[in-house]
């Protein structure tokens, strides 16, 4: 079993440690977090789109424009970020798919499943940016 | 961001909760497994034998054959039952893929999301299968309908999901989405 991240959240993820990174150095550009976090270049503009529509980044236009975090990287958190590109962790549905899900109104399994959602839920709001890019400095440290 | 199982893993939790429920009362055969739980006849075999392997689940062959829980369901959790079928959550893997990893080690994601993994796995091995035994004692008469009827749709809004947890290390191909 593995829990992974589909590749926009993954891109995206990436994106925003770029930022993070590079918080208060001025703006990115497109290109430049692309080459660095080995984004491609063609479907960075649409992830950054929506961390702008979402608030957790601002752009700027024009030959100084560019990209910056909104807040402060330890102001973000990685929820903050997935459920911005992914949409809401849901803990409505159901998990067994149409199975046993109509014993009764909620099938056994719901509950469980639910509480462990929340706890991985829990778990990424606890983390921010600033962690990441502070994990990433010793890892870029080591090597 | 959705989190789902795959049927496989669905109609295995099915089938332990019916041994689970007849844990004490004798062998359980195939069929009545699979008709109790609206499992196919024919998958079922599949769906049992990695939960024999994993010394979850004891089948007998012959006439007075049939299958049962290795130990009482108060001692089986989500967890080993999902495991058994799903393989073990891969420590090693990087969650971004191919990205900012250094080769040869961990990427800056990898202890948070580890973490985050850790937290919801601990979650599913706090939970038997005598727990869910309790929670569902009242069953639809008449059976459950297949799990490959209905399909787990995302809620109004919501893109398609893209966090899968997936059986080994199966992923989901770059252009899937």
């Amino acid at each position: 079993m593995e829990l992974t991240l589909g590749k926009r959240a993954d891109y995206t993820v990436r994106a925003v440690l770029d930022l993070a990174c590079h918080f208060g150095d001025g703006r990115r550009k497109a290109d430049e977090i692309a080459a660095e976090m080995e984004i491609p270049r063609s479907y960075l503009p649409q992830l950054l789109a929506e961390l702008v529509r979402s608030g957790l980044v601002v752009s700027v236009a024009g030959r100084h424009g560019g990209y910056a975090l909104a807040r402060p990287p330890h102001e973000v958190s990685l929820l903050e970020v997935i459920e911005a590109v992914e949409g809401p962790i849901a803990s409505t549905e159901c998990v067994l798919r149409g199975g046993p899900c109509r014993w009764e109104d909620a099938c056994a399994f719901h509950e469980p499943w639910a509480r462990a959602q929340a706890a991985l839920r829990d778990s990424l709001a606890q983390t921010s940016f600033a962690e990441v890019a502070s994990i990433d400095a010793v890892l870029a440290a080591d090597s | 961001m959705e989190l789902t199982l795959g049927s496989r893993v669905d109609y295995a939790v099915r089938a332990v909760v019916d041994l689970a429920r007849h844990h004490g009362g004798g062998r359980r055969k195939a069929r009545e497994v699979s008709d109790a739980m609206a499992i196919p006849a024919s998958y079922l075999p599949q769906v049992l034998a990695p939960l024999v392997r994993a010394g979850v689940v004891v089948s007998e062959s012959g006439p007075a054959g049939g299958y049962e829980l290795r130990h009482p369901p108060g001692e089986i959790t989500l967890l080993q039952v999902i495991r058994a079928v799903e393989g073990d959550p891969s420590s090693t893997t990087c969650v971004l893929r191919g990205g900012p990893c250094l080769a040869g080690g961990p990427c800056a994601m990898h202890e948070p999301w580890m973490q985050a993994q850790e937290a919801f796995l601990a979650k599913l091995a706090a939970i038997t299968f005598a727990d869910l035994v309790a929670d569902s004692v009242a069953t639809v008469p008449g059976g459950l309908p297949p799990a490959d009827v209905v399909v787990a749709t995302p809620s109004d809004g919501v893109g398609p999901s893209d966090v899968a947890v997936s059986a080994g290390a199966r992923r989901m191909p770059p252009d899937e989405r």
